[in-house]
Parts: C-alpha cells; sequence; structure tokens
C-alpha cells in the first residue's frame, strides 16, 4: 500500500484497503484516463475467530471509473486472515500475509478481469506478519513479522511465485515499557522511502524507527548508516508515510496516540524528529490508539486514523518547516477504523472500519484537507451502498 | 515568611540532601538559612496542620511521618513525634477539614493510611488502612499495583481525592470522623486512560474544576467535579510538553495560581515548566508557554501564597529557582536568587504573621 503511495502519478493505480487489509486496484498503464483511476480494488479480510473476524478472505471489485462504484469481482476463500496487500512492481502479482499465522501467499493476477489465482505459499518464518513490500529489483518479497520481531526475505521467481525465506533479520532490544504490547520487538510496516533507497521500519515494541537498505544484488537487508531513531518510551511507532516532495516524514505512534514529524534525509536515510503532537483533539477524553496514516498526493495535509476515538484527523502540513496542525476530525462512519487508504488520484479515500464491517468513502478536498462522506452524493458514487451492504452482508469483518 | 523545604537524602536515590531545610525570606527575595533539621531519611512531602503551628513530613522510601512543632517566633522546628504509616514509601499528606486527622499516601504499597491528630498536633498512631485495588496500568516497571500519590482534599473537604498513578485512576476517599475511618466509593473513581498515571491534582480556587497531572503519558486532564456527589467527569486531556518536545519527559508538579488565572505543570526530562492559561468560560486549558526550569529533573513547583512567585525545585541540580510570574500572561522569568540546596523535592511558606492565632 505504501508503495502504491510512492509511485510517480502517471503509474499510479492502486489504492486502498480494507480493516487490516489492503484494498487496491490497477489498472493497465495503455489505458487512456483523464486522471490515475483504480480499477480494481482487493481487500483484506481477516477471517478467524479469535480476531472476532466474519471476513472469507480477499475480495476484488471492480471500480467503475466513471461513477467510482464497486462491484464484486470475485471472492478468494479458503484464506486465514489475508491482511496487508501488496503488488509486484509491476503489479502483475499480489502478495498476502497470513495474520497471526506465518505464511504468505502469491497470486497472479489476470489484467482483464482482475482475478486472483493462486500461485504458491511460502513460510514467513516468524509469527504474525503484518506487512510486505517487494523490492526495488523486483526480485524479493520483505516480510515484517510481528509478533516474532523478524523481517524476512522472501525471493521472488519470474513466474511471481515465492521461494522460502532466504534471509532473516533480527531487531533485537530492550523493549518499551507497555507491558502488554511490547514484550519484544515488534516491526509493524517495512516501508520504502520516496527514493526507494531506505525501507523504513516502525518499531512498535521498541519504540524504534530502523533505517535499513536492501541490496538488490545480494538479495539481502543491510543496516543503514543512519541506524535508527529512538522514539519516546511507549509511544509505540506503527506506520510510516512520506511527504511527496520534501525532505519529510511523519509516524502514527499507535501506543500513545501521537504523530511525529520527522526530517527524513534521503541521501542517509536519517529521520531526526521535529514534532510530536497528539492524533486526537483535547476533547477526546476516552482511550485511544493511532492506526493508519496516509499523506494527501500533493503533501498539504496528512490523515490519522484514531481506534477509539473513531475520527479521522486531518492535519495540514507547514510546507517549510514540515510540522502538522490539526485541521478536523471527521467521523470513520464506523467503529474500529483500522485502515485507510487514498485513491491514485487522492480524492478519494477508503475508511476501513473493522468493527462495524464497513468501508466508507470520503472524498477529499485538496485545498482545504476536509473530508465528506461520498455516499451523500449519489451523483459521485452510485452503486457504493449497495456494495458497501454486499460486505456487511457478506461479513467482512466483525 | 519561612520556607521549609523536604530533601531527600538516602544515597539509593543518588540524594544530597541533609533533611528538612528551614529558610526565612526577606523582602527582596532573598533565602536566609536558619535551620537544617538533621538525621532525617528522605523528608519530602509537607503539611502543616490546621493551625499551621505544627508541620508534618512523609519519610520517602520508608513507612514512617513525623510532626514538628513551629516556633513561630524564629521559624524553627522541633521534634513532636513519628508514627508509622503502615505501608511502604509514604509520599504525601494532608489534614481533614477539623485538623483531627492526617492522611498519608503509601505509594508502594497502595494504601492510604489514616492517623489521629493529637490536641498537641502530635500524631497518634494509624487508626485506619485503606487498601486500593484496581487493575495495574500497562507500564512495565512503573505500574505495578496501586500508587496513590497524593491526597487531595476537596474544596468543601467532604472528600479526598487520590490520584493514583498505578492503576490509572483517581479515587474519591471519605472520612468517616465518627468511626474514624476512611470509606472509598469505587463508583466514583474517575478512569484515566492507560498508562496516563495520574499523579498530582489541583483544584481551581473558585469554580468546580480540578486539573490533574498524568504522569507517565505528559498530559493535564480537566474534571468537572461535582462537590455534592463527588462525581469527576472529565472534560479534556492536554499535553504538557510543547509539540516541538520530541525528549522523554514525565509530568510532576502542577500548580493553579491562587486568582485561577493560570496553571504550571512541571517536566521532568523536557526539564521545563508549562504554562497553561484557564479558559474564564469553559476552565479548559491553552498552553501559552513553557519556561526551562533552570536546572533538571523539576519535581516540584510552588507557588507563594500571595500567587506572585513560582518556585521549582531541581531534584538532581539541587536548586530551587525562583520565577516571577507576570500576572497579566502568566509568563514565567527566572529570578537571579537561586536557593543552592541538596536534592529538594517539596517546598511550603508559612507568614507567621498572616498566619490564625494558634488555640
Amino acid at each position: 500500500m505504501m508503495s502504491d503511495c510512492r509511485l510517480g502519478p502517471s503509474r499510479r493505480h492502486a489504492l486502498l484497503g480494507g480493516a487490516l487489509a489492503v484494498a487496491r486496484a490497477f489498472s493497465t498503464a495503455a489505458q487512456p484516463a483523464p486522471r490515475a483511476t483504480a480499477r480494481f480494488a482487493s481487500v483484506g479480510c481477516r477471517t478467524t475467530k479469535e480476531r472476532n473476524a466474519s471476513g472469507e478472505g480477499i475480495t476484488v471489485f471492480w471500480v467503475d471509473p466513471a461513477t467510482g462504484a464497486w462491484s464484486q469481482v470475485q471472492l478468494v476463500k479458503d484464506l486465514v486472515n489475508p491482511s496487508f496487500l501488496a503488488f509486484d512492481r509491476q503489479q502483475r502479482f499480489l502478495y498476502t500475509m497470513h495474520d497471526d499465522f506465518s505464511e504468505v501467499s502469491a497470486f497472479r493476477i489476470d489484467a482483464d478481469s482482475g482475478e486472483l489465482s493462486l500461485l504458491n505459499r511460502q513460510s514467513t518464518e516468524g509469527r504474525n506478519p503484518v506487512h510486505l513490500a517487494v523490492d526495488e529489483s523486483n526480485r524479493f518479497l520483505i516480510v515484517a513479522n510481528y509478533a516474532t520481531g523478524t523481517l524476512a526475505v522472501l525471493p521472488r521467481k519470474p513466474d511471481g511465485s515465492l521461494e522460502p525465506v532466504y534471509q532473516f533479520e533480527h531487531l533485537p532490544r530492550e523493549p518499551g515499557p507497555n507491558k502488554v504490547e511490547q514484550t519484544s520487538s515488534h516491526p509493524h510496516q517495512v516501508a520504502y522511502d520516496r527514493a526507494r533507497r531506505f525501507l523504513i521500519v516502525p518499531d512498535k515494541g521498541l519504540d524504534r524507527i530502523f533505517c535499513l537498505r536492501f541490496d538488490s544484488d545480494q538479495g539481502k537487508l543491510v543496516a543503514a548508516d543512519a541506524g535508527f531513531v529512538q522514539v519516546r518510551p511507549g509511544a509505540g511507532p506503527r506506520h510510516i508515510t512520506f511527504h511527496p516532495t520534501a525532505a519529510f516524514a511523519f509516524v502514527a505512534h499507535e501506543l500513545d496516540s501521537s504523530v511525529g514529524a520527522y526530517r527524513h534525509d534521503a541521501q542517509c536515510g536519517a529521520m531526526t524528529p521535529i514534532q510530536v503532537i497528539p492524533s486526537i483533539p483535547d476533547t477526546f477524553t476516552g482511550a485511544n490508539t493511532a492506526a493508519e496514516i496516509t499523506i494527501e498526493p500533493s503533501g498539504g495535509f496528512v490523515f490519522v486514523f484514531n481506534r477509539g476515538h473513531d475520527r479521522i484527523g486531518t492535519f495540514s502540513v507547514d510546507q517549510s518547516s514540515g510540522r502538522l496542525a490539526p485541521v478536523s476530525w471527521t467521523s470513520s462512519g464506523g467503529k474500529g477504523p483500522r485502515f485507510f487508504t487514498l485513491d491514485p488520484s487522492g480524492t478519494r479515500l477508503y475508511a476501513a472500519n473493522e468493527n462495524s464491517d464497513t468501508i466508507v468513502p470520503f472524498g477529499v478536498d485538496g485545498e482545504t484537507g476536509r473530508l465528506s462522506l461520498a455516499r451523500n452524493n449519489p451523483d459521485r458514487q452510485p452503486g457504493l451502498h449497495r456494495v458497501l451492504n454486499d460486505l456487511t452482508r457478506g461479513g467482512w469483518q466483525q | 515568611m519561612y520556607a521549609y523545604v523536604g530533601c531527600r537524602t538516602t544515597k539509593e536515590r543518588g540524594a544530597r540532601g541533609r533533611g528538612l531545610e528551614v529558610f526565612q525570606l526577606d523582602a527582596q527575595g532573598t533565602w536566609d538559612h536558619v535551620q537544617t533539621v538533621p538525621d532525617l531519611v528522605n523528608p519530602s512531602f509537607l503539611a502543616f496542620g490546621k493551625a499551621r503551628d505544627v508541620l508534618y513530613t512523609v519519610h520517602g522510601d520508608f513507612s514512617e511521618v513525623s510532626a514538628f512543632r513551629i516556633n513561630s517566633q524564629n521559624g524553627r522546628l522541633s521534634a513532636l513525634n513519628q508514627q508509622s504509616t503502615g505501608g511502604r514509601n509514604p509520599v504525601h499528606l494532608a489534614t481533614d477539614k477539623a485538623g483531627h486527622f492526617l492522611l498519608v499516601a503509601n505509594y508502594a504499597t497502595g494504601t492510604i493510611a489514616l492517623l489521629p491528630i493529637e490536641l498537641d498536633g502530635a500524631l497518634g498512631a494509624l487508626c485506619d488502612l485503606l487498601e486500593l485495588s484496581g487493575t495495574p496500568g500497562p507500564h512495565r516497571s512503573e505500574q505495578k499495583g496501586p500508587h496513590p500519590h497524593q491526597v487531595l482534599p476537596d474544596p468543601e473537604q467532604r472528600r479526598f481525592l487520590i490520584p493514583d498513578k498505578g492503576v490509572d485512576k483517581v479515587f474519591i476517599v471519605r472520612l468517616d470522623t465518627e468511626a474514624r475511618k476512611l470509606m472509598l466509593d469505587d463508583a466514583l473513581s474517575a478512569i484515566a486512560r492507560q498508562g496516563a498515571a495520574p499523579r498530582h491534582g489541583a483544584f481551581h480556587p473558585t469554580a468546580p474544576f480540578v486539573y490533574v497531572a498524568n504522569e507517565l503519558d505528559s498530559t493535564i486532564t480537566t474534571y468537572g467535579y461535582d462537590g455534592v456527589s463527588g462525581r469527576l467527569a472529565a472534560k479534556e486531556v492536554v499535553p504538557t510538553l510543547p509539540p516541538n518536545c520530541i525528549v522523554t519527559s514525565h509530568a510532576a508538579g502542577i500548580q493553579i495560581t491562587p486568582d485561577g488565572r493560570f496553571v504550571y505543570v512541571s517536566n521532568r526530562g523536557h526539564d521545563s515548566v508549562a504554562v497553561f492559561a484557564v479558559d474564564s468560560q469553559a476552565y479548559t486549558l491553552r498552553q501559552v508557554g513553557c519556561a526551562p526550569s533552570g536546572g533538571t529533573k523539576p519535581r516540584f513547583v510552588s507557588l507563594d501564597p500571595s500567587g506572585s512567585a513560582l518556585f521549582v525545585a531541581n531534584e538532581t541540580s539541587d536548586t530551587i529557582v525562583p520565577f516571577h510570574i507576570d500576572r497579566q500572561t502568566g509568563a514565567l522569568s527566572p529570578s537571579d536568587h537561586v536557593v543552592h540546596t541538596g536534592s529538594p523535592v517539596c517546598i511550603v511558606f508559612l507568614d507567621p504573621s498572616k498566619e490564625p492565632v494558634s488555640q
């Protein structure tokens, strides 16, 4: 998902995600389009009782480029907790890990129909893989194993299938102070920076953000000279988003509901903190954790998902200092907002509410950063309501 | 005017204090040393008796509380007696309205001790020990069990608020003077955010609001307080650290000016004092400044009785730094009259010329 954000505008096809899942779409580069619009959306849905889930697998939708309406193309069943999704560099293959377990699956994508066909499955050699990325050379897949605190590298074959784990990187260190959520290293994301030179790994367990390089010749992860940046104890850094043009990055700190603004040096990978601000307004006094974070394609606004407050925080970005200022708080339209994603044009934001089984679309005002419920605008989104109802009926997520 | 300063003494606390220090303040703000009460182990938080002719101190990390008589002529202290608090690491204390009882928070063992005060101000033996309970917060080392950090009488002195750092609650306790017992109504307890670690609170002088500094997540919660029912209602949570602060820091002391317009909170780590303006309508807080504390680890802040100066005790740099308060803006400006004393952790002021005549 993060990689989608980093694709140049001409190549940006894909987008969205589901609760603990990524939905995404793709189109062929040859297709003429007035603006980059996703053609297909894939939604990973948790399936296990342990996660109180009633999803059935990966659902593929066709997204009507004219109306934005979704219609189901395929339901890939017999998958356990498929969650975050990633493409290969050409968007011909799709990969998902299986949350709470130890596997990653590879699928071929039919470019015309959008349908997925399973290629193979490999062990990630660690528990609870939560995020994944394909390297710059398109020959390796890198997976973050949350529970066991490791990063695994799996070679990709030319046919898109995966080979067994090739390299394995531990992130050992004294964990943060939260005895429940920080029992060990918990890498939560493997995110390439904009230049795809460095892999930034927020580690929720260690309160650290690691900076790594991937050596595609050797097929190996190596520590970058920049090393890591230490975050406040108990902050629990979870996900990162990079400014499209300026040298800034923004990190959602899950456990203390804050957002860190960082200067990100594209040359050496170093992350230097600039600011820490709450992800929630001061008038909210209840429990909350910060989940997802993303930046609007122009870099003017950062969106943060708050679970508990159940609102999306919009923050304006000062383009010279990189500092954030809260602008508005928009209801996510459901409970337990875990994931959201912008469509390739950046004009629509899809919010996945894990606990209320909904994906709610919002229109994004690029000038003000304001989010408006797109479903209130039937002219723009006919059919979407129906699709969401279908999702709910299908027991997408409990 | 006299200032009494509790100073930690033990090696375990890395302390350099010598005991209880007594100073006399002149009109120019100079502190003259009057007395060191020696042979006291970690005298820390201090409280006056009702007639303000007796001073009580807890002995941090240990299990005792001591009483001293104050000589109103020269401010000097003479020991009255010492009692057990029935628990470990007493950290805070307060008397009841009538001045007949002393309540002590035993931090390590999660209890509130009740001791009767005798006619001469000496302490009687423990007459009740209230056990607090709750699910410990998520912090591995700081939240292993209930850790009451303060005994804060409400303005009517009907009840006491007990911010509990260990279980992320503010307990509400009532004193039954007839039965000589403390009563806890857990249904009134305010639940703080997980890991927030409520530490110290301060009541607004006139409006029904209380501001509680949460130590571990460096925030202040503004609560509405219904003095009749004893119910707290959280209104807002604001950070004590300015957004450009990226270091590890923990909130510590909190004070509100006598006019109710400004709140001050010290930040240990950031080593600063955050300044908040109190909204005159909503009584919510807005951070309007943040002054360096002039030292390291500002564990405690105290206003002088007039509310025109704030004194910051920097525990690890052995200084008390006085700040002048701008009455209009609340801004702090440090004065030159820095007081050097080992490991200061609490300061209370006494102006005998303005004290009620003792019985």
